[in-house]
């Protein structure tokens, strides 16, 4: 556990975590380096791989390891206090940003995809994704039903790994959801691994089931094998209207993943090779339908917003004008969290000791006791999570709360009460880190969506302030041409000197995300900056 | 008595895994920090189901020290291996062992990789115990709080050498899922069954059955649980027949009972074989003993008739008839019953008779022949004859005077 194979525990830590995101038991295929999200990948190729491996354990404290898109390609002096690892990760000149360009690319051994986390090497399971999920039913619950889903009906659709989320946070939060697959198998999987409760028959066995469930005020998650676009259907014709309505199919692939509604997911290669047209004709009827049932919903009252999976696009390419009169999840539900610098805060025990990662957590409720927010999280996490690969944990603290905990982690390695270092990370998807116009900066206020200096001056201030591997990449989440995103990650060695870099990077880093909103003109991150004690020279002028 | 701790920590771990197995526990962090607390140090995402080949037949007879003897050397020899190459050994039932170790996860390669680890252990065993088991794997899963789901798939794996036979490593993902078309069996085989049990053909049917199972093992993908309620069936069905024909119930539900509960537990094709003879011969000897009780009363009956029908033209078909029994048949157990054959019985009973009437002083040989059955008078002297050693003329001494 406390084996330093590295000459300091940065250069260790950052291994660790390398290997980590290639961990079978994380990893989505360790032997192509591929982490999660499609082809997500660690590193460019196993040469690479070796190589980061070999200059990670003879990287000396002041000296930086430069890696492009994955493959390591410089290590120069610098200082103990500035980053051992910087990245830049497939990144294009925006006229050339486009897939082919970038197949051909890659095709040459030129470059790589990382997604977010695979390529700055943080990426810790599907902990992120419920944490996410559970944190934007919760913000639904406060916005619109005083706090708690009981008593409320959610009907959504896909149990996918991303969807997969959606019946455990609903239920945490006390409701009942009715969730549609148009697998077979995907439903019945969820069951097995008690992402639903129940499996239904029949759209009315589900009706059933939920409508005890509502009358009993219990929370209780339906899961049903069914096209979204014939079960919301069915559902109108019933005049059932639920208090919200989402979805979480794979529209965001639509051709290669997405069900047309009458197709067994087993026909769909034949029908795909014998003729392809039709298959897309079936594909935009079912969306299209898809989506003027979500609308129907949202007309006769219910709360409808998209999960990030782009049906409104989708929708509107096959001809749906109005697909884009709803929110997405971000704006709606996230962005008031971003405007206070709350975001998917992340950290990691490298001694790979459970106990490290509950005792953290006991730190952190004691840290901020009145969180009742934040302490039923903790709860629900511990129960409901064990831990694949490194032990890690995800919580979504705002610009003041990280430096605290933070330094408090620090100290907890520095008296030895945790087995070894922690490392400190974050996903991309944070206030001041990502500028994607599809999800996390649709619809800002001033217009910014597609403005990408931030995330740049976010990873260029994180590594002025001394994180520990700083990184800037494009095409993450919502793929290429769409995002430009940063990552950081700092160790927490225990040391004091770290503790002054853990200190200026954990509020640098939210900061920039506060700065980015109010720049925006949102009134919350605007008060911050003027209480918060930050400088921000043409907010402080106006 | 006071345990030291080392076995208390080891009957711990024992209920924790079990907990596990059966997906008893319901917080996450208490799985990790039992495992932790217990030194469960092992990161095991896959689970084994071992359990002994042919189990019923090897503990058939033995008292319950010896099958306990059994269980302990392979649990022994499991727990040896589990020290060497890091894994956990659960006993979970008679003949079945739970073993959960760490398998990778990248695919075809770890496929391969766990069957040998599963070939491995069944060769130890086999080295150590000197019997055969088979061995069911599960998926990996990553997550601890899954590992039930890799057991249950082991436990379903290992049900599929019910027709490979016994010394198997089967994987999950190479079995296909259980046929369960009822239609694969004939009805036909009812009625021939009953035939052979009425017959007392025990050969015959258990001939019968055995190819019913050869032809069962071809559908590979059976579902064992079908085959056996299918004999659950027949044996009822035979248990019925012989019931019919006034067998003793009280045995005959003591074979049913027996029959039902040994097919649930056996775990190959040729246990089944073996039970279902056993059976059919149980069947058939409790047949055969009440038909051999009520054929004395039959032959008793069949004598009666003669005696009170001798005077008459009767024939064996006659005497079978009123016994209702087959004349084939008849005439088999009434020569063993009487140690003559029916004509030479009859003949006798004619004769003595013709004796009597002649004692009695009846005078007309003729008369006398026609009054003890005989049409033709001379036949009738050529049989008193042979039989008595004088013609009808000279048998009374006091007639003899007047010729």
């Amino acid at each position: 556990m406390n084996n330093l194979r590295c000459k300091g525990w940065q250069q260790e830590g950052l291994l660790r975590l390398l290997e980590n995101c290639l961990d079978p038991d994380i990893a989505k295929s360790p032997s192509e380096l591929i982490v999660y999200g499609g082809t997500g990948k660690a590193a460019r190729d196993h040469a690479s791989l070796q190589v980061i491996k070999e200059c990670l354990l003879g990287l000396e404290d002041n000296e930086t390891l430069l890696i492009q898109s994955g493959k390591p390609v410089g290590i120069f002096e610098s200082s103990r206090e500035t980053p051992r690892v910087l990245m830049s990760g497939t990144m294009l000149v925006p006229h050339w940003c486009t897939w082919e360009t970038y197949y051909e690319l890659a095709k040459k051994n030129l470059t790589t995809y990382g997604q977010s986390t695979a390529a700055s090497w943080s990426y810790i399971g599907t902990q992120g994704i419920m944490q996410g999920t559970w944190e934007t039913f919760k913000q639904v619950a406060l916005e619109h039903f005083k706090g708690s889903l009981e008593g409320k009906l959610i009907l959504t659709s896909g149990l996918g790994v991303m969807g997969g989320a959606q019946p455990v946070a609903v239920t945490a939060h006390g409701g009942v959801v009715i969730v549609a697959d148009a697998s077979r198998n995907v439903v019945k999987r969820s069951l097995m691994t008690n992402f639903i409760d129940i499996m239904a028959g029949s759209l009315e066995e589900a009706l059933e089931y939920a409508q005890a469930a509502l009358g009993r005020k219990e929370p209780l998650s339906v899961g049903m094998t069914g096209n979204a676009a014939d079960v919301y259907e069915a559902l109108l014709h019933k005049h059932v209207i639920p208090d919200v309505v989402t979805d979480q199919t794979p529209a965001h692939d639509l051709y290669g993943s997405y069900i047309p509604a009458g197709i067994k997911p087993e026909e769909i290669n034949q029908i795909k090779a014998d003729n392809p047209e039709y298959y897309k004709q079936l594909l935009d009827k079912t969306i299209l339908r898809h989506m003027k049932a979500i609308l129907d919903f949202k007309n006769k009252g219910s709360v409808v917003f998209e999960y990030g999976n782009n049906i409104r696009g989708a929708a509107q390419k096959a001809g749906f004008a109005k697909a884009f009169s709803y929110p997405n999840f971000i704006s709606k539900y996230l962005r008031p969290l971003f405007c206070e610098g709350r975001g998917p805060f992340r950290w990691v025990a490298l001694s790979g000791d459970p106990e490290d990662i509950y005792l953290t957590d006991e730190m952190l409720l004691s840290l901020f006791p009145a969180d009742s927010h934040l302490r039923e999280w903790i709860q629900f996490v511990q129960k409901r999570f064990t831990f694949h690969g490194l032990p890690a944990r995800v919580a979504w603290l705002n610009f003041a709360e990280r430096p605290l905990f933070g330094q408090a982690i620090n100290e907890l390695v520095k008296k030895g009460e945790l087995k070894a270092p922690a490392a400190i990370t974050r996903a991309h998807m944070d206030a001041g880190s990502v500028a994607s116009p599809y999800l996390e900066t649709e619809n800002m206020k001033d217009g910014s969506d597609a403005i990408a200096d931030w995330p740049v001056l976010n990873a260029l201030l994180n590594a002025s302030c001394g994180a520990d591997l700083v990184g800037l990449y494009q095409g993450g989440g919502v793929g290429m041409g769409n995002s430009i995103h940063s990552g950081m990650t700092i160790i927490a060695d225990g040391e004091d000197l770290t503790l002054e870099r853990i200190k200026r990077v954990l509020r640098a880093d939210p900061g920039i995300g506060v700065i980015r909103y109010a720049d925006a003109g949102y009134s919350g991150a605007k008060k911050i900056v003027q209480t918060g004690g930050f400088r921000a020279p043409m907010l402080e002028r106006n | 008595m006071i345990m030291n701790d080392e076995r208390l920590f080891l009957y711990a771990r024992r209920g924790f895994l079990q907990d596990l197995l059966f997906n008893n526990i319901t917080n996450a962090r208490d799985i990790l920090s039992l495992k932790k607390l217990l030194g469960l140090d092992v990161k095991f995402n896959t689970v084994f189901v071992l359990t002994i080949d042919n189990n019923y037949s090897l503990t058939l007879n033995k008292s319950e020290l010896k099958k306990q003897e059994l269980r302990l050397n392979v649990m022994t020899a499991l727990e040896k291996m589990a020290e060497e190459v890091g894994m956990y050994v659960l006993n979970i039932s008679e003949d079945l062992f739970a073993i959960l170790l760490r398998t990778e996860q990248a695919g075809i390669l770890d496929l391969r990789k766990s069957i040998k680890i599963a070939q491995i252990i069944i060769k130890h065993v086999q080295k150590a115990v000197g019997i055969n088991v088979s061995i069911g794997i599960g998926r990996p899963y990553r997550d601890i709080q899954n590992i039930h789901l890799s057991y249950k798939e082991a436990l379903s794996a290992c049900s599929r050498k019910f027709f490979s036979g016994g010394g198997q490593v089967i994987h999950v993902s190479q079995i296909v899922p259980y046929q369960e078309d009822l239609e694969v069996f004939s009805d036909e085989m009812g009625s021939e069954l009953t035939i052979n049990i009425l017959s007392c053909n025990a050969e015959a049917a258990v001939k019968l059955l055995e190819e019913f199972l050869t032809q069962s093992e071809k559908l590979e993908n059976l579902n064992p649980l079908l085959l056996k309620t299918k004999l659950i069936e027949l044996t009822t069905l035979m248990i019925k027949v012989a019931l019919e024909t006034g067998a003793g119930s009280q045995r005959l539900s003591e074979i049913s009972g027996e029959t039902v509960r040994l097919l649930m537990q056996s775990d190959t094709v040729h246990e089944l074989a073996v039970i279902i003879r056993k059976t059919i011969a149980g069947i058939t000897q409790e047949v055969s003993a009440t038909r051999k009780k009520r054929n004395l009363s039959s032959f008793e009956n069949a004598i009666k008739f003669i005696h009170e029908n001798y005077c008459r033209q009767i024939t064996l078909e006659d005497a079978a008839s009123y016994v209702y029994l087959n004349v084939f048949y008849f005439s088999h157990g009434f020569k063993s019953f009487t140690g003559l054959s029916f004509i030479d019985y009859l003949t006798r009973v004619r004769i003595e008779e013709a004796k009597k009437m002649l004692l009695a002083g009846e005078t007309s040989i003729s008369s006398v022949a026609k009054k003890v059955g005989y049409l033709n008078t001379n036949y009738f002297g050529r049989l008193f004859k042979s039989i008595v050693g004088v013609p009808p003329s000279k048998f009374n001494p006091g007639n003899g005077a007047g010729e």
